[in-house]
């Protein structure tokens, strides 16, 4: 798959998740919003982030496909927050800064799916802990967990009722925003998954494309070289080394001198070495057989 | 080095991308359904305004008006069926074995099967003889809540075979809710008859029944669940959670039909 076209398919499954993530189902399959509150969280998770995270490894877009995949790769980070993020309640504060904190701390768009494993982890719980409310909510439990009391629980009399169970993280419908005929858990369940998996898949592709397009464009610029001169420069300076090497999101004069810069360094070390290896005492250790070289000197 | 280039391709997929992100964002405000009263919309609403007069204490004044929507042979029994109700509210057991009270269930039991206003003429007769027969539990033996648990057998017949049908029919959709409720009262009055301990086979018959008619635990929900949720919410959450059901929907009958006492308000 070429750079544009994981861009472009990235940009489409974020869309996809931002869908998935927009909608509830109520059981008469009827569709509510979800609201705009957790897409601008979503949407501040992301710029605190990437403005946390510091200077990106891909630099600044340079050409009109790099900012596509920036947007892109933004419109994901914010979808696929606002869709982990429980809908209501005091544990969605706590979510955003745990988020938050993880996804700024991420190694740009070099990680791993395009962010951390602890952020990545993170979503998941998160995903996982909405699901549960939802499913609560969906069933007329308006709490996180009922835990049965000891003993009391028990004693068959209907006034102990009311000491039964200890409930805990108690919520409403209006808190979670739901529609007011209630949920279809196991649509809404779906498109939260199908959202989910669109979503880190987006951001994944993004990540890749942006750094195959910034591959690409470097390849474009060696392709304008002769023949015999690219093949000396991607000899000496490996299309593996040069996201390290910080030559992606340089500005092609930038770049043609970076390049340049780092041939002649390369070229400088390699002649050092060659004639270091004409000297007679590495020519003697060279001819020396395996057992002598062991034994050392 | 040389990579496959296909800008085609990644403008096909971005033209789909940007109106799916526009839509991720615009679906967000998309409103909930409002759930508007059937009887409040459509043609029955003019055929037949206040349907629900039927069922209240003053129902006898329109019944003349509901028959003549009725095939003429019905709205004869159905007249009849009003005049043979008692006026010394008997217990409703022994009345109901008896000539007149069979007459008027088989008036009960044909208009239930017939158009809207038949089914809410049966309605308004399954209501009346709750207000003209004694029901109340009495004496000391087993059969204490016989008389309820008789009229609730009325009842469920009349909710089994309308209540779903009318839940979204302007004639119905409030009466079969009513229905419903006073099934309830009827059913917990029987529950409750026992002067020991609560009878809890009606409490498992009272379960199946809601669970048949509501499906609570299915994902997706029964005409009659939604119209309950709209007008009750609390009895829904009951329902849904398995808690109480009964209960509530007793309480809300008291509160509604406070009229019902299975004494005919004396």
């Amino acid at each position: 798959m070429s750079a544009k076209d994981a861009i472009a398919l990235g940009c489409l499954l974020a869309g996809l998740c931002g869908v998935c993530g927009a909608v509830w189902v109520d059981p008469d399959l009827a569709i509510a919003g979800t609201g705009h509150a957790a897409l601008a969280a979503g949407v501040v998770v992301a710029l605190v982030a990437s403005l946390a995270s510091g200077k990106s490894p891909l630099g600044l877009p340079q050409d009109a496909m790099g900012v596509v995949g920036r947007v892109g790769w933004f419109a994901a980070q914010a979808f696929l927050v606002a869709l982990v993020l429980a809908p209501g309640g005091a544990w969605l504060f706590v979510e955003l800064l745990l988020l938050l904190v993880l996804l700024a701390r991420r190694a740009a768009t070099g990680a791993w799916l395009g962010f951390g494993g602890a952020a990545f982890a993170t979503l998941v719980a998160a995903l996982a802990f909405k699901l549960w409310i939802l499913h609560q909510g969906s069933e007329g439990r308006w709490q996180v967990a009922s835990v049965p009391v000891p003993i009391i629980s028990s004693l068959p009399f209907e006034a102990l009722e009311p000491l039964r169970a200890v409930e805990l993280g108690l919520f409403t419908a209006d808190e979670l925003g739901l529609p007011p005929a209630g949920l279809h858990y196991g649509f809404v369940a779906l498109l939260l998954v199908v959202g989910f998996a669109c979503g880190v898949a987006a951001t994944a592709l993004l990540a890749h494309g942006a750094r195959e397009h910034e591959d690409d464009r470097i390849d474009a610029l060696l392709s304008t070289l002769p023949a015999p001169l690219a093949r000396s420069v991607e000899a000496l300076v490996p299309e593996r080394e040069w996201a390290q090497l910080g030559l992606h999101g340089l500005p092609e004069r930038k770049l043609a001198r970076r390049l340049e810069e780092l041939v002649r360094e390369r070229a400088r070390a390699l002649e050092q070495a060659r004639l270091a290896t004409r000297a007679p005492e590495v020519q003697a250790w060279l001819a020396l057989d395996q057992p002598t070289k062991d034994r050392g000197p | 080095m040389e990579r496959p280039n296909s800008p085609r391709r990644s403008i096909w997929l971005l033209s789909l991308a940007v109106p799916l992100v526009v839509a991720a964002v615009w679906l967000r405000s998309w409103p909930a359904p409002r759930w508007t009263a059937p009887e409040l919309v459509g043609e029955g609403a003019r055929e037949f305004p206040q349907p629900m007069q039927m069922i209240s204490p003053s129902a006898e004044a329109r019944v003349d008006e509901l028959a003549a929507l009725m095939p003429p042979p019905r709205a004869d029994s159905y007249l009849a069926a009003w005049r043979k109700l008692p006026g010394d509210c008997p217990r409703a057991s022994s009345w109901l074995d008896g000539e007149d009270g069979q007459s008027v269930a088989r008036v009960i039991a044909q208009l239930t099967t017939g158009t809207d206003p038949e089914a809410l003429g049966a309605l308004s007769l399954l209501l009346a003889l709750c207000r003209h027969l004694e029901w109340e539990p009495d004496g000391f033996g087993a059969s204490r809540g016989l008389d309820a648990e008789k009229l609730a057998t009325l009842h469920e017949s009349w909710i089994g075979l309308r209540a779903e049908l009318g839940a979204d029919r302007p004639m119905l959709a409030e009466a079969s809710i009513v229905a419903v409720l006073a099934w309830a009262r009827l059913m917990r009055e029987s529950e409750q008859a026992p002067l020991t301990f609560a009878d809890r086979a009606v409490a498992a018959r009272a379960q199946a029944r809601l669970e048949a008619w509501f499906a609570p635990r299915s994902e997706r929900r029964t005409r009659l669940s939604a119209s309950l949720a709209a007008r009750q919410p609390l009895a829904h959450e009951a329902l849904v959670a398995r808690e109480g059901a009964l209960q509530v929907l007793d309480a809300a009958a008291r509160r509604i039909l406070p009229d019902l006492d299975g004494e005919c308000g004396r």
